[in-house]
């Protein structure tokens, strides 16, 4: 359960990227964030793992009220709420193999363990034959797929997704689309940010519009226009 | 599978930092070495004039056994006195015959009568050495005193600079090597920073993400400390014909002795070459350890 409680958060004195708002994901909700750019999309996902704090308000995920964590426990937060960016961020001299492996050593796995789940990730994600390639020989579509590779293979709750289609062709997005709809058929929520009109129009899932860091509408089984 | 901090490979792409900090970590330990051993050595050399006899006393002819013990009790009563012993002219006798047993003419020509009786003597301290030779110039019958003050006080001065030098200098290299490991971690701290933040975002505490570098720095401690090591234990190896030759007529200078270990400092032997192995192991280990730890911590602050 992801809970935004009256949060707003402003950047130095005059920029106000979220305003007093208020929402509740539950467990293995699929929620798409849109709206233009600077709407407050990034923010919202930011402020769920912790790389930002609101300036009011609250942000719960499960039991934890995620703004006041101690720093010590961050690490824990991030393992529960994993990330997929824009740009990626792979580790470009690590293999696909040791890029999907770190979520699993930060959890301290033998490596036995490591190599049987990271075959299994990819195999998910259809990149098994890839585990030895670099980022930089791979499409980006298939980097993007590292990345998501990476972010379930831990202990992953909640998958927060940060515009994942935004560098991708339209085949390669609902390639991507897929892979991230079955990990929420198999139980992990997804907070997804999008401008993709079509691909938040034909999955037919719940919806928050934002606009000037407000919420505009909440709807379930809604469309964007 | 590689883990992505992979030490080798880490270690293997900044060869021209790592032979920097090894040489430094070498260089620190070895001059600490040397300073442990030449403070081991001399101090061990100090202790062991200061429980020699260090005044002797010859006496005159007339002088009797009976005189003697009352000096004997007079010297007592001062509490300054460790130990002492008398020699007798008929042991004074003998002694000069063993000294001397190759060479019959020499032994023909001396007979008890001519040789003095004696008092060796140790002091508690050898600061009252001067007291208790100011003491004894004013007994009747007291021929000569030779007393070696002036040996034990050159060899506690030396011993003192020895220390102070040595110390300044292991200080001012501890230093060198802590601002070298800061340097060349925080180097790589910067090149991989992107990497870090990265391993922030997927979850990764503070510990694993300090955890390689830290190991680097044991690294390097503990190559410096081998190198150091060898290189000591080649120089002692050099030097012990040198020094059998200065210490002639010294027996054994204990370094550590408990009930069931005893190590000396001379002859140079296998425990003492050991004994620098860990000592040097743990110093190497300990600056690497404090070292990558402080320049993980301050480079790695949010």
């Amino acid at each position: 359960m992801i809970l935004f409680d009256s949060v707003s958060k402003s950047y130095g004195g005059n920029i106000t990227a979220l305003k007093n708002i208020s929402f509740k994901v539950e467990n293995s909700e699929f929620v798409f964030l849109v709206g233009p750019s600077g709407a407050g999309k990034t923010t919202i996902l930011r402020l769920i793992n912790r790389e930002l704090t609101p300036t009011l308000g609250s942000v719960f995920v499960d039991d934890w009220e995620v703004n006041k964590l101690p720093d010590a426990k961050i690490p824990f937060l991030r393992r529960k709420v994993a990330f997929v960016f824009q740009d990626f961020k792979l580790l470009s001299d690590r293999t696909v193999g040791e890029n999907v492996a770190v979520s699993l050593e930060i959890l301290g796995k033998n490596q036995e363990f490591i190599a049987e789940r990271v075959k299994r990730v990819l195999d998910t994600v259809h990149l098994e034959e890839k585990i030895s390639f670099f980022p930089g020989q791979l499409s980006l579509g298939e980097q993007q797929r590292v990345a998501i590779a990476r972010a379930i293979a831990g202990e992953t709750k909640v998958l927060l997704a940060d515009e994942p289609t935004g560098n991708l062709d339209p085949k390669t997005s609902w390639e991507i689309l897929k892979i991230i709809s079955k990990i929420n058929k198999d139980g992990t929520t997804v907070i997804m940010a999008s401008h993709n009109v079509d691909i938040v129009n034909s999955m037919k899932k719940r919806v928050i519009e934002l606009s000037e860091g407000k919420i505009l509408r909440d709807q379930k089984k809604s469309r964007y226009n | 599978m590689a883990t992505p901090f992979n030490l080798t490979r880490r270690l293997r792409r900044t060869p021209y930092q790592v032979v920097a900090s090894v040489f430094m970590m070498f260089i620190t330990l070895f001059v600490l070495s040397l300073f442990l051993l030449l403070v081991a050595s001399t101090s061990s050399l100090v202790s062991y004039f200061e429980k020699k006899p260090q005044l002797t006393v010859f006496f005159t002819n007339d002088k009797d056994k009976a005189s003697v013990d009352l000096l004997i009790e007079k010297l007592k009563r001062t509490g300054k006195i460790e130990n002492f012993k008398y020699i007798s002219k008929e042991e004074a006798l003998n002694i000069y015959r063993e000294q001397n047993k190759d060479d019959p003419l020499l032994l023909e020509m001396v007979t008890a009568d001519i040789l003095p009786s004696s008092l060796d003597i140790s002091t508690v301290s050898p600061k009252y050495l001067n007291e208790i030779y100011q003491m004894l110039k004013t007994e009747p019958g007291v021929d000569d005193i030779v007393f070696q003050k002036e040996v034990v006080d050159t060899l506690i001065s030396w011993a003192n600079t020895v220390r102070v030098v040595g110390a300044i200098f292991v200080v001012l290299l501890v230093l060198s090597t802590f601002f070298i490991l800061l340097t060349a971690i925080g180097m790589k701290i910067a090149i991989k920073r992107e990497e870090i933040e990265i391993l922030k975002l997927v979850g990764a505490t503070k510990w694993f993400i300090k955890k390689p570098f830290i190991q680097e720095g044991l690294i390097y401690g503990s190559l410096g400390a081998s190198l150091a090591w060898i290189v000591s234990s080649l120089l002692l190896l050099y030097i012990n014909p040198y020094a059998t030759s200065f210490l002639r007529g010294v027996g054994t200078l204990k370094l550590v002795s408990f009930k069931w270990l005893s190590i000396n400092i001379w002859p140079i032997n296998i425990y003492l070459i050991l004994l620098l192995w860990l000592v040097l192991l743990i110093s190497g280990l300990a600056i690497g350890f404090i070292g990558s730890f402080y320049a993980s911590s301050r480079y790695l602050k949010e």
